[in-house]
Parts: C-alpha cells; structure tokens; sequence
C-alpha cells in the first residue's frame, strides 16, 4: 500500500488540535499525518482520550468553536481545512462522511429509517423523493437489510440492524473516505464480527477508504491493513497491522497487545499501570515514559520523533530494532 | 463437597408488558424475560454468566439482589430462599450479596465524595459510625485506591472511568459481603484498565469471595471464571467448567459465540457461525429451541419442544437435541 505511485485520495499532514479550555490550553492532538488511497484501510487506536476521535472530527470540521486546528487535510490534493467551514461543507458527507460513535441510538425515535437514511440524499444531491427512496434501498440491500424495513421505525430494528442502518446513512452520498468512530464497541459478539466483515465488504466493493478507530486492536486487525497507535495526542508507531501484533516496535503498543485477552491462550493478561497524562500542561520527554517499563533517562528529557522504517514509523528512544522478532 | 453459597433453581421472572391487556387479568401479555434458570455458586468462586444484550443476565443478576421479585422459581443463599422474605428479614442478605454496575459513569452519584459514596452502604447497614472510617480506608485501599486519602474527598469527575469502577467495587466490598454480583464490570473501560480491574475481581475470589460475573465478553470471562453458564434468550443453553465448555462447546449457540471473538491475528479471518436470523419474540416465545433462527445445524425437530439441560459429564450441561461434536 505504501509503495502505490499514483496521487494519493486523503493527505493529513501535520494535523493538530487545541482545546481552548478555562485553565489554559489542551493539546488533544499534535502532528498527524497518514495517506490514504482507494480502498486503502487504516486502524487508529489508542485509550479514552487518546485524541483518536478528535482527529477523524477535525477531518470532518465537525469540532466545537474552542477547538483550533493546524495542520492539512487534503482531498485530492486540495486541503479542505484552508478555507473554514465553507471549504468543508461540499466535501462533508459527500466525499468524507463518518459514523459516528454511538451512532446506533442517534435515530430519530419518531421517524422511520428510511426517511432518515433519505435525509443527506435529499439535501446533498437534491434528489427527488422518489430517487431517494430508490436510493435508500438500494443503501439498505448493500448492508443487508430487507428494503422494507425502510418503512420501519428504529426501535423495531435490533441493535445490529441500527447499526447497519448507520452505515447505510454515513455511504448515502457516495463517500470516498469513511471515518467509523468505535463502529462495533457497544455491539454483541456475533454482531460485531458481522459488522466487521461488512466493513470490510463495503470498502472492497465501493472502493471507499476507511479509517477505523477502535481501542479493541483485534477488532482492528479484523479490518484494516495498517494500524496507528494514538497516545497522549500523538502518533507513537504506525506499522502494517501483522507486523504491529506480532512486533511492536513501541513499548506501548507491545503493553496494549499484553492487555488483550486470548480465550486459549495460557498468558495471563496485564494491564497497563498508570494512567494516560494530563494535556493541559506541555509534556516533558516522552509522554509514555511515566508508564513505560523500559524507560531511560533520555525519555524524560527528550521527546523522541519519528524514526522511519521500510514499513512504518515509530516515536520511541527505546524502540524495539524493527524485524527482529521479539 | 461444601453446600453452594448461590442456588437459582428454576428461576422465572416475566415483565408484564405496559398498557397492553387488562391488568389483574389472566392472559395478560408477559415479557418471557428469565425462564427456568437452574444454577449454583460454591463459595469462593467465579461463575461467569455470558449472553449477548437483551438474553435475560442482568434480571438475572437483579432477581438475585432483590431488586426484581421472581415470578417463580428460588433464589436460595446459604440455605434460605431469599424469594419469600420480606424486606426486614431479607437485609442481612441485602448486604451479604452486593451488585457492581455496568456503567461507573452513571453509577456514582456525581454529587457525592468518594468517602460519601463509600460510606453510604455502612449508615444504611448501621455500621457504628467509630468504625467507618477505617474500612472505607480499608476498602478503598483494597480496590488499590492508594493512599486512601487523596481520593476520599475527589468527586466522580474527577476520577478515570478505571478509577470509578474501583469506587464501586469498594463500596460494595466494605460491606464484607459473601457474594459480588458483577453485570458487565468492564465492559464500559478500556482494554487497558480491563484487565487490571478483572485482576481485582479476581484477588478479591482469593479472599473468599463469590463472584457472578455478567458480561457479553466471553473472551474477558474465560481468563476469569472457574465456571461458565450461556445464556440465550431467557434459558441457560450451556453450563460446565471453562476449560471443558471452551475445548468441547456442545451448544451452536456456544461455538456460534466462540467463533466471533475476533483473531488479533489478521490473517485468521473471523467469521461468525451462524446464519442471519432474528431472535424470536419475547412475548410470543417459539415452542421450540429459540436458538433455531440463527442456527447452523438446526433439523425440523429442533423446532418442537425446548430442549432440557442434558448432563454431558464433568458437570457439563447443554440444552441441544443434537449430538455434540467431540
């Protein structure tokens, strides 16, 4: 994926959030940058309060009026943040569009599905009624729902059902890039690993690029091909999704994947001591360092950069050798 | 063998359905909520109940603590069945089994100190007032609150949702009880705090603790439990020690669940076992396996009569009328 010569379809360079706040300033999020092409799928996770849903917001300009955001989100080469809001709103829902955490629940209770799903067709493409409804079908067919439950009312749907409704919502207009904020967290087992395998679907047969975010890695690994990990508003190592399960080169990555249970396997699992640092005061050093097993003196000093690889890249001073099984 | 602490025998419990029927009349329509559930706790020991939303655990765990009366059937704890005592003589019993929410976000009154919280149960419980100050410092301590005294006086904002889980974990453990009542403890945290508060639950088994764990997280309930009871729409459908309900599931709906835990190894696709199908209504509920919509192997006969729990050896139960794969 990395090595594909033609333009790239989503540039963020260098994106960065600050919270306007009562005490001072919050720094959510601080230098990210990824490319995505058609189809391509990348996996943000991290803890609450990583700053993995600010990013996917501020790429959709969907932040609070305190939030002030740096950096570049270009869509074919034009960067959609240049211009505020009014440089936004062509591209949102139509060439960016995203599901939203919880989306599930955010159903008008006294509407049917169909209706709202018909919602951004009819303001977006100023299509008819009847060409809506055609196209709402159409929505529901591609992610498994009967197309006349469109006639239905959200609480006759089961908890899956509305979250494939969602979907069907979020792809309306025809999106080139889909942010799934938490797409699955709240969903049953059995429901998840649908939706999961639908996700991937949807991106295969529309060509749509995904960005995922999730702090259920294996959910991750399900999806996407290439996974970053979020901490403390960064980036901390960005790799190819089996490399980053089986060799993580940060420290933080390697304590996430510890924290996963496995059904069969005899491991025990660990959690990860400490808690994530505040972000209202500038980090010193390493963000990580507080928590980090191998921490040396350098990590509380210095704030260590990317460092890149044939593959990836990783923020660590004390960074596992890449290849190098561990 | 020691008498079990817990003893479910043949639990029901219906919800009458709101403003449908005459009320006091025969016939009036019932959510089939919990049907029959037989089960048994040994003191000391965790016993995960595992289902998807909407399966009957949480008014399972709500007709043990007293907070729903059972429609028929016994909740029997040490020997005496909790289902026809009245609210004076059920108090020692009210403290003797304590419930731990789901959602630490809204379990915690927001308005209350964390000593305030902790307290409440031993004023309720008229524990003399000399001595709660120390078993809220113990308690607290205990959940690896520590030092006590920095969170005595914090609110619930000001606390990781990791950290609020282990407020209501301490206010249910100071008051000594014998059985923890846990409904979906971790589902509302983050991967890395999980596992460390499942190490909690687990340290406190060691101290002679009972615990039923309720959750959807089979993979979370496997590292923990020594047994593991499925439920699915209402009936226990399997029940047996874990190493020998995950090496031999007997019941689809079991390996259904099983197989959508997702791999965190990307090149193992999962894909769930089971064919897309609704659960059957609560009001009306099939004369047959309820699982029949959904599953994979299902015959006509399947169909038409729900099948009993039958003894597989090993103290493994499962309600299927087909032959188990070994």
């Amino acid at each position: 994926m990395t090595t594909t010569s033609t333009a790239p379809l989503l540039e963020v360079r260098e994106l960065g959030v600050d919270f306007d706040i009562e005490r001072g300033h919050l720094h959510a999020v601080r230098g990210v940058s990824f490319t995505l092409h058609a189809r391509d799928r990348l996996g943000i996770v991290g803890e609450s309060g990583c700053g993995k849903s600010t990013v996917v917001l501020a790429m959709m300009g969907l932040l609070p009026p305190n939030a002030e955001v740096s950096g570049q989100v270009l869509l074919n080469g034009v960067d959609i943040l240049a211009g505020g809001d009014s440089s936004m709103r062509p591209h949102r829902w139509c060439d960016i569009s995203m599901v939203f955490q919880g989306a599930m629940n955010a159903f008008n209770p006294v509407r049917t599905v169909g209706d709202q799903i018909a919602e951004p067709i009819r303001m977006h493409r100023k299509a008819s009624r009847r060409d809506a409804d055609d196209r709402v079908a159409e929505l529901l067919d591609m992610v498994g729902i009967p197309a006349a439950r469109a006639a239905r009312y959200p609480h006759e749907f089961s908890g899956g059902m509305r979250q494939r409704a969602a979907l069907a919502m979020a792809l309306a207009c025809g999106p080139k890039v889909l942010l799934a904020d938490e797409p699955t967290t709240a969903l049953d087992v059995i429901v998840q690993a649908e939706i999961l395998q639908l996700l991937r679907r949807l991106s295969d047969d529309l060509g749509v690029a995904l960005v995922f975010i999730s702090h259920d890695l294996p959910a991750v690994a399900q999806v996407t091909e290439r996974v970053a990990v979020m901490y403390a508003g960064r980036v901390i190592e960005e790799a190819p999704v089996a490399r980053l399960l089986t060799t993580p080169r940060h420290p933080y990555t390697a304590a996430l994947l510890a924290a996963i249970p496995r059904p069969r396997a005899a491991a025990t699992v660990r959690s990860i001591p400490g808690e994530p640092p505040r972000l209202d005061t500038p980090v010193i050093g390493c963000a990580f360092a507080p928590r980090c097993p191998s921490v040396a003196d350098i990590c509380r000093i210095t704030e260590p950069t990317n460092t890149f690889d044939s593959d990836g890249a990783v923020a660590c001073h004390r960074a596992m050798p890449a290849g190098l099984p561990q | 063998m020691n008498a079990p602490l817990l003893e479910l025998v043949d639990l029901t419990v219906n919800y009458p359905l709101r403003g449908a029927g005459i009320p006091g009349r025969s016939g009036r329509p019932v959510v089939h909520a919990v049907e029959g559930v037989s089960l048994t706790l040994d003191p000391g020991q965790i016993v995960a109940l595992v289902g998807e939303s909407g399966c009957g655990k949480s008014t399972v765990a709500r007709a043990i603590v007293g907070l729903q009366p059972a429609t028929s059937g016994q909740v029997i704890f040490d020997g005496t069945d909790l289902t026809g005592l009245r609210a004076g003589a059920l108090r020692p019993y009210r403290r003797a089994i304590q419930l731990v929410h789901q959602d630490p976000y809204d379990a915690l009154d927001p308005r209350m100190t964390v000593r305030a919280i902790v307290e409440e149960g031993l004023r309720i419980h008229r524990v003399p007032r000399g001595d709660r100050d120390a078993i809220v410092h113990g308690a607290l301590e205990r959940v690896g609150l520590t030092p006590a005294d920095w969170v005595l006086g914090r609110f619930p904002h000001e606390l990781s949702g990791g950290q609020r889980q282990r407020v209501a974990i301490a206010s249910a453990i100071a008051l000594t009880p014998r059985l923890l009542v846990a409904d979906e403890p971790v589902s509302m945290l983050d991967v890395s705090v999980r596992a460390s508060v499942l190490g909690l639950i687990e340290d406190l088994r060691r101290d002679g603790l009972a615990v039923l764990l309720i959750t959807h997280d089979l993979a979370g309930a496997v590292t923990l439990a020594d047994r593991i009871a499925v439920m699915y729409f209402g009936r226990i459908v399997e029940e047996g020690p874990v190493g020998e309900v995950m090496d031999f599931p007997a019941h689809p709906y079991t390996r259904a669940l099983l197989s959508a835990i997702p791999s965190p190894d990307p090149a193992v696709r999962t894909v769930p076992d089971v064919v897309p199908g609704e659960l059957p209504d609560a009001v009306h509920p099939p004369a047959g396996c309820a699982f029949t919509s959904r599953c994979p192997v299902a015959e006509p006969r399947c169909g038409e009569h729900v099948p009993p729990l039958r003894e597989l050896g090993s103290g493994h139960r499962a309600a299927c009328v087909l032959p188990v794969p070994r």
